[in-house]
């Protein structure tokens, strides 16, 4: 489980310029293919950029 | 006691996955299982007929169950054995919904499946009789099936220890002391370390064991799931804007990127204004193509599954994720990206 912002824009933050907004929906992507490459075995949280 | 067996059509011996979307059919005969199961019943009760569906068909139309019951009812037994469906999630639904369905026109029922098949909670009233995990375990699941039947058919009502799981038929009976003593006698179980005594046990929502790690996303077929009630403008599949009963399948083909106009989340759950603006910000597609490009990502799966998660019932999301965990391995798709709103 990868944390965002807001439930309304669960890849997006529209408090960002649009240039700064695209790269936090890319970290988030980022850390959800991180987080597919990792074994888990319970419920984990992989934050943002963390890693 | 005239008995007719509910079983899918892999257990029909009609097919695999490629009969799945096969129809209610039914058979002047135990089959499958049902063989084996009407040797432990013995001249006692006889299983008179089989009816069998397609697990597609069966879990997907809310039409089957319906169905399923004409038949039932046009074989004249007096009692329904649906399963054992171990822990597969389709045919567990179909044997919850059928079993309720006969219990519901008065027929004796009873399901068999895995403790946490979704399919437990489709079931109630009728009885379900807990099965292990796979049909590596049929026969000690049939032998404790066939004591339930007996059971059923004196008249008495299953137990915990006939294997009985989710809520079942609930019966009023008269208590031995009244709900102040019982709440008493309940605190002062726990504050001597009873963490289990309860006479209102909570859901058990299950545990799902995770799925095992990719080796590398710049070689996988990586798929975007939502349950951000996102569509194609005008929102062809009618998906529900709360309580939605289906999920929904539309083309990502090799659109770059997703434009506000194009698609709109009818999500009822919150204002749907700064999704609608952006739609990339529920299905981040503008950046996982780039990644694509940029060789992060192997390859997008070329569909997107879509769903509304706002006051959706437990079976019925459990069930979404079953259906969509079986298309993607289906299709080939070794990685999901889920956005949950």
């Amino acid at each position: 489980m990868v944390p965002t912002k807001g439930i309304p824009y669960p890849a997006g933050d529209p408090a960002l310029g649009p240039d700064e907004e695209k790269a936090w929906r890319r970290l988030l992507v980022q850390t959800a293919l991180k987080a597919v490459s990792t074994a888990v075995h319970v419920p984990t949280v992989f934050k943002p950029g963390e890693n | 006691m005239k008995i007719v067996h509910y079983v899918n059509q892999f257990f029909a011996g009609v097919g695999g996955e490629e009969k799945a979307t096969v129809g209610p059919e039914v058979r002047q005969a135990p089959t499958g299982p049902g063989r084996k199961l009407a040797s432990l019943l013995g001249d006692e009760h006889q299983i008179v007929a089989t009816v069998f569906c397609g697990d597609d068909y069966a879990a997907s139309n809310d039409s089957a169950a319906g169905e399923i019951l004409e038949l039932i009812r046009s074989t004249g037994a007096e009692m329904l054995v649906a399963g054992p469906a171990f822990t597969s999630g389709r045919y567990g639904i179909a044997c919850g919904r059928v079993a309720a369905a006969a219990h519901k026109a008065g027929l004796l029922s009873l399901a068999a499946m895995h403790a946490e098949n979704p399919g437990v909670a489709e079931a109630a009233p009728a009885p379900v009789v807990a099965t292990g995990l796979t049909a590596r375990e049929m026969a000690a699941t049939l032998e404790k099936v066939a004591l339930a039947v007996r059971k059923l058919a004196s008249g008495e009502s299953l137990t915990r220890d006939d294997g009985l799981v989710g809520t079942g038929a609930r019966h009023n009976r008269l208590a031995g002391s009244n709900a102040a003593s019982r709440a008493v006698d309940l605190a002062l179980a726990r504050l001597a370390g009873d963490r289990s005594a309860t006479e209102i046990p909570m859901p058990d929502f299950g545990a799902v064991t995770p799925a095992g790690p990719i080796s590398d996303p710049s070689q996988a077929l990586v798929a975007l799931l939502t349950e951000g009630g996102l569509v194609p403008m005008g929102n062809p599949g009618r998906l529900e804007s709360a309580r939605a009963t289906k999920w929904l399948r539309y083309p990502l083909d090799e659109l770059p990127a997703l434009e506000e106009g194009t698609h709109i989340s009818v999500h009822g759950g919150f204002s749907t204004v700064i999704a609608n603006a952006d739609p990339n910000r529920i299905l981040p597609l503008d950046v996982a193509r780039e990644l694509r490009d940029e060789g992060a990502i192997g390859t997008i799966y070329a569909e997107y599954f879509t769903t509304t998660g706002n006051g959706t019932s437990v079976a019925d999301g459990a069930r979404y994720g079953v259906e969509w965990a079986a298309e993607l391995r289906k299709q080939g798709v070794q990685a999901a990206i889920l956005t949950s709103t």
